[in-house]
């Protein structure tokens, strides 16, 4: 009797499996439509390598996808997936053989443009473009979270798991770091 | 210089820079779900198939680029460095001894050196000279940045239709082909180990991995510069852009004095602090030929034009302003263009 009733409790459990995985299909399918353009974008700023930033970001979302029927909403999807983003760009960038081994982009100023701009100031950024790129990881992860991805502070705190206070301290620190390497080469910025 | 203020306006231009390719994502949905339905095989940065591939690019690069494309092979001819008929270039004046070189691809290499800096280190004939019926020349350029296929065609031939058509559907196995052009199908489709960008120029054709924002700024800004001339009667044939000049002048050619260049550069820079809040392109230096005579032209964003002609003055080593003129009225922004 009890074997039949766990049987019937598994044919029972199916249609909710299968209503499960679909139903993570569907979230999965909408979370892609409206965040891959942004975690791509996001990839490309830290890897400063397209090629390679598509890679990291199908692997985001392969992880985004496995890691869904755990997510509790306790973040905004957007910030659980800048999180995972970061992670791998992280890894990648770590990647004993891709720095060892393997040709690196030039950074930050490979497709640098301003065609609406003029040229005047074109040096300018070229060079805190050169210098945001070489920066530590963690120095330039901030940068580009409050400047390229213009998040908020509460945000970015949220995203890198830490208090916003550790934000603003991080913050100051790289922009102090971002000033002493520029100021080396002989430029006044302030 | 402010470094708050330069971030929010570098923050601003990168935020461009990452260009909405739908195409591009569609690409990328599509490999996500091929790998989420256990399709696809690891991502290409994994160590060991780039080993792999780059061990098999070594041992047997050199005998496949000897032969060309093999037939229906799928050979990667932008992966794949340059063979025998390669020639070290260094500095550009040299290309003029190359054996693999032509006036037309002089020139595209000298417009991508002094609009967009990109330096050609290496050239060889590129398979796809095979590829395309049509074809007259076609090139494998080596950068500090990547590769450059160039296919020129015929002066009335069309290149800015051909299209490449590539095919992701086999993991590791990337593809393509082209349309809007006459093509041997026997030596298609052609391999790479990356996405392939396409872009037309008049009668030529450049194929890259990573390069065609450059080629494309570099192309846009000499055609701005030859409209602003022609806007004002000036044919750009007999002036040259000062840029070049600065480049002549480190291969070695004895051109117009340091102190004519750097003092119209100067001018230059103070024709900009006159234009408070300037948007738009230039102002760019152009020298006339054989005669000590200078133009310094800018676009504004509404799609207006200034030129200033100027002359030089050798007994008071100056430049000397002649002529200031302006079609601000008659513009068209360069938004409806």
């Amino acid at each position: 009797m009890r074997r039949e009733e766990k049987k019937l409790e598994e044919k029972e459990l199916l249609p909710s499996l299968s209503i499960l995985h679909s139903t993570v299909d569907a979230s999965f399918e909408v979370i892609m439509e409206k965040h891959l353009y942004d975690v791509y974008r996001l990839c490309c700023w830290f890897i400063q390598d397209k090629i390679a930033a598509e890679d990291v970001t199908q692997e985001v979302f392969l992880r985004a996808y496995k890691s869904l029927p755990g997510f509790r909403g306790e973040s905004k999807v957007e910030t659980w997936l800048y999180r995972i983003a970061i992670n791998e760009s992280k890894r990648y960038l770590r990647s004993w053989s891709i720095r060892h081994i393997f040709y690196q982009a030039e950074p930050g100023v490979q497709e640098f443009i301003e065609i609406e701009e003029g040229v005047v100031r074109k040096e300018e950024w070229r060079r805190l473009a050169t210098v945001i790129a070489k920066l530590p990881f963690r120095h330039r992860q901030i940068i580009i979270l409050h400047y390229y991805e213009e998040l908020t502070i509460e945000e970015i705190a949220e995203i890198l798991e830490i208090s916003s206070g550790a934000v603003y301290t991080r913050l100051h620190r790289a922009r102090e770091k971002l000033k002493a390497l520029l100021n080396k080469g002989g430029e006044e910025w302030t | 210089m402010d470094l708050e203020q330069n971030l929010h306006e570098l923050a601003k231009k990168e935020r461009l820079v990452v260009g909405y390719d739908r195409a591009q994502l569609n690409r990328m949905r599509g490999n996500i779900q091929k790998q989420i339905e256990g399709k696809k095989g690891p991502s290409r940065f994994i160590a060991l198939p780039v080993f792999v591939v780059i061990l098999v690019i070594v041992f047997m690069g050199v005998s496949m680029e000897k032969n060309g494309i093999e037939e229906g092979s799928g050979q990667n001819i932008l992966g794949v460095g340059v063979g025998d008929t390669s020639t070290e270039v260094e500095p550009h004046a040299k290309l003029e001894s190359s054996p693999v070189s032509s006036e037309r691809l002089e020139k595209i290499i000298e417009i991508m050196y002094l609009y967009e800096g990109i330096n050609v280190k290496k050239i060889a004939v590129s398979p796809l000279i095979d590829v395309f019926v049509r074809a007259e020349e076609a090139y494998v350029l080596e950068t500090a940045k990547g590769k450059i296929q160039v296919v020129i065609f015929p002066e009335n031939f069309n290149a800015e239709k051909i299209e490449i058509d590539e095919d992701f559907s086999v993991s590791g196995n990337i593809t393509y082909t082209f349309t809007g052009a006459e093509l041997r199908e026997e030596r298609l489709p052609i391999k790479a180990s990356a996405p392939t960008y396409v872009f037309g120029q008049k009668n030529t054709l450049f194929l890259t991995s990573n390069l065609q924002l450059h080629m494309k700024i570099s192309f846009k800004l000499q055609a701005i510069h030859e409209d602003i001339m022609r806007s004002f009667g000036i044919d750009p044939d007999e002036y040259e852009y000062a840029e070049r000049i600065t480049y002549k002048k480190k291969n070695g050619s004895k051109v117009l004095g340091a102190k004519e260049l750097k003092n119209i550069s100067i001018i230059a820079i103070q024709v900009l602090m006159e234009e408070k809040g300037f948007k738009g392109f230039g102002p760019e230096v152009f020298l006339k030929k054989g005669e000590p005579k200078a133009i310094i032209i800018y676009q504004k964003t509404d799609g207006s034009n200034y030129l200033r002609q100027y002359h030089w003055l050798k007994a008071e080593e100056k430049w000397i302003l002649e002529e200031k003129k302006s079609n601000a009225q008659s513009a068209i922004p360069s938004t409806a263009r």
